[in-house]
């Protein structure tokens, strides 16, 4: 089965052609970063006006990349929550016209759900020769196996979730305040690095660590240079990144109210602001700071160790409490290499796989909207063409029996 | 030729069908702010009730706003949506200019308006000639006389005043047209632009100047006619305002280390302003 669908929840614009929920036939992504680099973050109505100049061509050549005409398309699948409801409106409009005009059943997807399902998605992998009508749909070669936890981290949503089976999700903890990508963006934002926040952080973590190890230090170094709070929220897999956030805050207005942070001890005596600074710099940040540098690289090091120690560690707990043979990542924050490998770290010695989509598959794409279409379908599940956006959309959560 | 006529402007939505001589089939409704949840369901419906099917339609006309963002959004999208998978040709109308074509019998300025909100309208001006043909057809043909214009008011009356003499004054005389207002207008924007015109303004009321979509069609019908069909790949829809976007001095940077890029700066060159200004295009 062939399902065009269509991403358009944020600033990104997607159309894509997936045969049976798995295999890629084409993926085009209209980006709008650059427009958005300029303000630090999203902005509504200019992300919703480039939506609509993006669509109709990304949709096109989706269709030219598959080599695919409108006859061998089975079905449409579009993004209608959550996200900007501007940019939701354009693509839901469109995938509604598309299915109306073409006579082809319709599915409104929940964007969350659609993360979880680029797990399901295989990169590079040719839809199998012979007609795949024999495997049942529900489950194929090389698919994640039920029951597994997922973390969701993207910019909206922090969330560990179990699922059951396909379309059967509990909720274990969410977020209480930013989400992990949020917090990334605006930490990024205090640094003075770019839009996403996720990759500019990601890069000058790295860069931070390559400078270690050119002097011939351990790299691990770099991930302590700040001692920066964790927010553990013991008894629950709920999540709090905003304390974190403020303490990024502090620390770089230390950084600007004296460019050289104390030289020595004595410096501090005057001031509580400045001890206060001191008290937060463990050895090698004090290192740096002598040195003039304005940390950015370590700031950003030690930021993102915090985020992932938390997120790791609460996923780990969850897999052992639920027993599960598999943890899957979802969501943009699922690309951050750092986090993977920790997670792998946390989950070897208990012999638990963990998969992640490809890079490509983690940050908004509609493959994933065509996949989490198909299973929908395969339900026997569609939408009406009078379906409406919904911004604040959750995942379908089921009570836990 | 089959034509499918969709407006989802403002609150008021309107949505025709029809061929060259005959209209089969209008609503014409209140549709709020549920755009995108009436609109398809309603071709659906109509297309069914004319007894077409939707590979029928052979052409797609689209009113492409001022109006609410969202609302012009919806039909835009859907418009595009049908004319790219029925591979039929697309024609935008801007929703003033329907609005002005439903008072063509007017002998005189027609000035339309639609509520921009913040005390601001938008607004355009026309005239219209009534000629016959040999047959004994009356044609009307419309002129724009003003550019598509966002401004309050006050402000419209007086450039209204200024404008009316270029456009009709007859040299050694200070009479001056008096002007149709047409259109969405509020109470207040009523008294602000009565005030300033007294005599010189009439308003038709605003049950009469309820956007019709077959209205749409008629001056969609002469654009194609005109050989003025638009690519339903470029298509936008006229915002005439731009996108409202405040900096925060919270955003900014506290520490410049790593980024090289000044705000402003564009590092990938021109294509990237480009784009910038195509994504805040009026």
């Amino acid at each position: 089965m062939l399902v065009l669908g269509i991403e358009s929840s944020c600033d990104e614009t997607g159309a894509a052609i997936v045969k049976d929920g798995r295999y890629l036939l084409s993926n085009v992504v209209a980006s709008q970063i650059e427009i958005h680099n300029r303000y630090g973050g999203v902005v509504p109505e200019v992300a919703s006006r480039q939506q609509l100049s993006s669509i109709i061509p990304v949709i096109e050549t989706a269709l030219d990349n598959a080599a695919c005409s409108w006859e061998e398309i089975d079905a449409v699948g579009a993004t209608f929550g959550p996200g900007l409801a501007g940019s939701l409106l354009v693509g839901l409009t469109v995938g509604k016209a598309l299915a109306l005009a073409k006579n082809l059943p319709f599915v409104g997807v929940n964007h969350l759900e659609a993360h979880i399902y680029a797990n399901w998605l295989r990169k590079g992998t040719l839809p199998p020769e012979k007609d795949s009508a024999g495997a049942p749909w529900d489950f194929n070669e090389g698919d994640p196996m039920f029951p597994l936890i997922c973390l969701v981290v993207s910019g909206a949503h922090s969330e560990l979730v179990l699922v059951k089976g396909h379309g059967q999700y509990e909720l274990l903890g969410r977020t209480r305040d930013d989400a992990a990508g949020e917090a990334f963006d605006k930490v990024a934002r205090v640094l003075g690095l770019e839009y996403p926040g996720g990759p500019s952080i990601e890069k000058a973590a790295l860069r931070a660590e390559e400078e270690l190890l050119q002097q011939k230090k351990p790299v691990e170094l770099a991930r302590s240079a700040y001692r920066l709070p964790r927010a553990w929220l013991r008894g629950t897999y709920d999540f709090s990144f905003s304390g974190l956030k403020t303490a990024m805050l502090h620390l770089a207005e230390g950084a600007t109210a004296n460019q050289s942070p104390p030289k020595t001890y004595e410096a501090g005596k005057n001031s509580g602001t400045v001890n206060r600074q001191r008290s937060q710099y463990t050895h090698i940040g004090m290192q740096a700071a002598q040195k003039g540098s304005t940390n950015v690289a370590l700031l950003a090091a030690s930021f993102q160790e915090a985020v992932v120690d938390v997120l790791a560690v609460k996923t780990r707990l969850a897999a052992q409490e639920y027993h599960v043979k598999q943890v899957v990542l979802a969501g943009g924050v699922a690309a951050n290499l750092s986090l993977r490998a920790r997670l792998e770290q946390e989950l070897l010695p208990l012999r638990i796989r963990l998969s992640y989509p490809p890079v490509e598959f983690c940050t908004d794409n509609a493959a994933m909207i065509a996949s989490a279409a198909y299973f929908h379908l395969c339900q026997g599940e569609q939408s009406g063409l009078d379906l409406d956006v919904q911004p604040g959309l959750s995942l379908p959560f089921r009570k836990s029996e | 030729m089959l034509l499918l006529a969709l407006d989802t402007s403002t609150r008021q939505a309107s949505l025709a069908i029809c061929t060259e001589d005959e209209l089969l089939g209008e609503y014409t409704w209140h549709v709020g702010n549920n755009h995108s949840v009436e609109l398809l369901d309603r071709i659906q419906r109509i297309v069914v009730e004319c007894n077409k099917t939707m590979q029928e339609i052979d052409v797609v006309a689209v009113a492409t706003g001022p109006g609410s963002f969202n609302g012009v959004r919806v039909a835009v999208s859907a418009a595009k949506a049908l004319a790219f998978s029925l591979q039929k040709p697309i024609v935008g109308v801007s929703t003033l200019d329907i609005i002005a074509a439903q008072q063509q019998h007017w002998h005189g300025p027609i000035c339309s308006i639609i509520e921009a909100g913040r005390s601001e309208l938008y607004a355009a001006c026309y005239t219209f000639d009534k000629t016959s043909n040999s047959n004994g057809d009356i044609i009307y043909s419309m002129y724009q006389l003003s550019d598509y214009l966002l401004l309050s008011p006050q402000q419209l009356a007086s450039y209204l005043q200024e404008q009316a003499g270029t456009w009709f004054g007859v040299p050694g005389k200070r009479e001056l047209p008096v002007f149709l207002y047409c259109g969405e207008i509020s109470p207040a924007s009523r008294q602000a632009l009565f005030a300033h015109m007294q005599e010189e303004c009439a308003f038709v009321n605003s049950l009469q100047s309820t956007r019709k979509a077959s209205v749409l069609a008629m001056l969609a019908l002469q654009r194609l006619h005109d050989g003025k069909e638009d690519n339903p790949m470029r298509l936008e829809p006229l915002y005439l305002r731009r996108p409202s976007i405040t900096t925060s001095t919270r955003k900014q940077p506290l520490l410049g280390g790593i980024s090289k890029r000044p705000p402003g700066h564009s590092p990938t060159g021109p294509s990237e302003t480009e784009r910038e200004e195509g994504a805040l295009r009026h």
